[in-house]
């Protein structure tokens, strides 16, 4: 994983990240350790770079783009950019760590399936085919158990009639429900024009790949 | 070729009458840049639409930029910006109501091209997007905030 600091991004949040990392790595819930896991030790070539940005206040802190790429001996791996709000702290950079780094190891998931199968005549196969949907929930999963672990909770933006909230005092049975109307209210989260969901899964968290038949 | 589809690009968007004249001329919807870019491509666009995203004081801010008469072909937006115009503004705005009416003006990509060195068989079968989990045909690069106005909250609107 390499961190980009900068003059803008300064030594200071560069460090608190890899404290928050650190935090998530402690956690009992072994989803939150695999994405913590998934973002690799500080200064090594895993393809996860790190970078910070104003990003939207009622969202999920960051976000991740994952690319299929390919490690210095060729073998394919996942490419993967964090971005995470220059802005978040405590809890909030906790949850966001946690969120960004579980689509970080889906994609890890994914790419590594097709490695895996791929043989010397181009056949391959995508062995674990996560969806963008199945990716989201796993990943509000992960926030939501990093807030009630640290006594928190956030609210997101599901429009004007109500706000989600997720972390201390929700019902873990609720929490699919909950993921589905955050899906539902932002621009982030559609594919063909609708939000993601149950029946309009979004394609592979490595967006973009065309599965042979 | 490059330069042939900045110029077929800007060429375009003037010929739909909206290279001149004061702001309201000058830009044009998302919907209408639909096909414009092909892939590995850019041109430099002054474009509508509803931002939703971040903005702060300095440095990069992300989000996307959505028209809801083309609700399928919602942009990634990255704000790298070379004037403060309307950067106080804009940030107030969404504060408010966390999406804005907004023009904008920067470079117009279009799908992003795969790793070169994939293998074969991967890469002709491969088409990246942009954004959060790829899922973006098309990415923004903002450099001027040239109009802001408020919008509704999201679910407000018919």
């Amino acid at each position: 994983m390499s961190v980009c600091c900068s003059a803008i991004v300064n030594d200071l949040v560069c460090r608190t990240f890899e404290a928050a990392r650190q935090n998530d790595l402690q956690s009992k819930d072994a989803d939150v350790v695999r994405a913590a896991a998934a973002y690799g030790q500080p200064n090594t070539d895993n393809g996860v770079n790190v970078i910070f940005a104003n990003v939207a206040k009622k969202g999920e802190g960051g976000e991740t783009k994952s690319t299929i790429g390919h490690d210095a001996e060729g073998n394919l791996r996942a490419d993967s950019t964090v971005t995470i709000d220059s802005k978040a702290s405590g809890s909030a950079l906790d949850a966001a760590v946690g969120h960004e780094g579980s689509h970080v190891a889906d994609a890890q998931d994914v790419v590594g399936s097709i490695q895996a199968s791929y043989d010397a005549a181009g056949s391959f196969k995508v062995g674990a085919d996560i969806t963008r949907y199945t990716s989201e929930q796993r990943a509000y999963g992960v926030f939501d158990s990093i807030l009630k672990t640290d006594n928190e909770n956030k609210q997101f933006d599901c429009g004007m009639l109500h706000s989600c909230t997720l972390g201390r005092g929700v019902m873990t049975g609720t929490i699919p429900g909950i993921v589905d109307d955050i899906l539902a209210h932002s621009p982030f989260y559609r594919s063909n024009g609708k939000p993601l969901s149950p029946s309009n899964q979004g394609g592979s968290v490595v967006n973009g790949l065309v599965v042979p038949q | 070729m490059r330069n042939i589809f900045h110029a077929i690009g800007v060429l375009t968007i003037c010929l739909a009458g909206t290279c001149f004249g004061q702001y309201k001329n000058t830009h044009t919807s998302l919907c209408s840049l639909r096909g414009k870019v092909a892939e590995g491509d850019r041109i430099n666009v002054r474009v509508s639409g509803v931002y939703e995203g971040g903005m702060g004081d300095r440095g990069l801010a992300i989000g996307t930029l959505d028209d809801p008469a083309c609700p399928d072909q919602t942009a990634w937006v990255e704000i790298v910006l070379q004037s403060k115009h309307n950067g106080k503004k804009l940030s107030r705005l969404l504060d408010q109501s966390s999406r804005a009416h907004v023009a904008f003006e920067g470079e117009f990509y279009g799908p992003p091209v795969p790793d070169p060195k994939l293998p074969e068989a991967i890469g002709k079968t491969y088409h990246p997007g942009w954004g959060h989990l790829a899922a973006f045909k098309t990415k923004l690069v903002v450099h001027a905030i040239l109009a802001v106005r408020s919008a509704p909250e999201t679910g407000a609107e018919p």
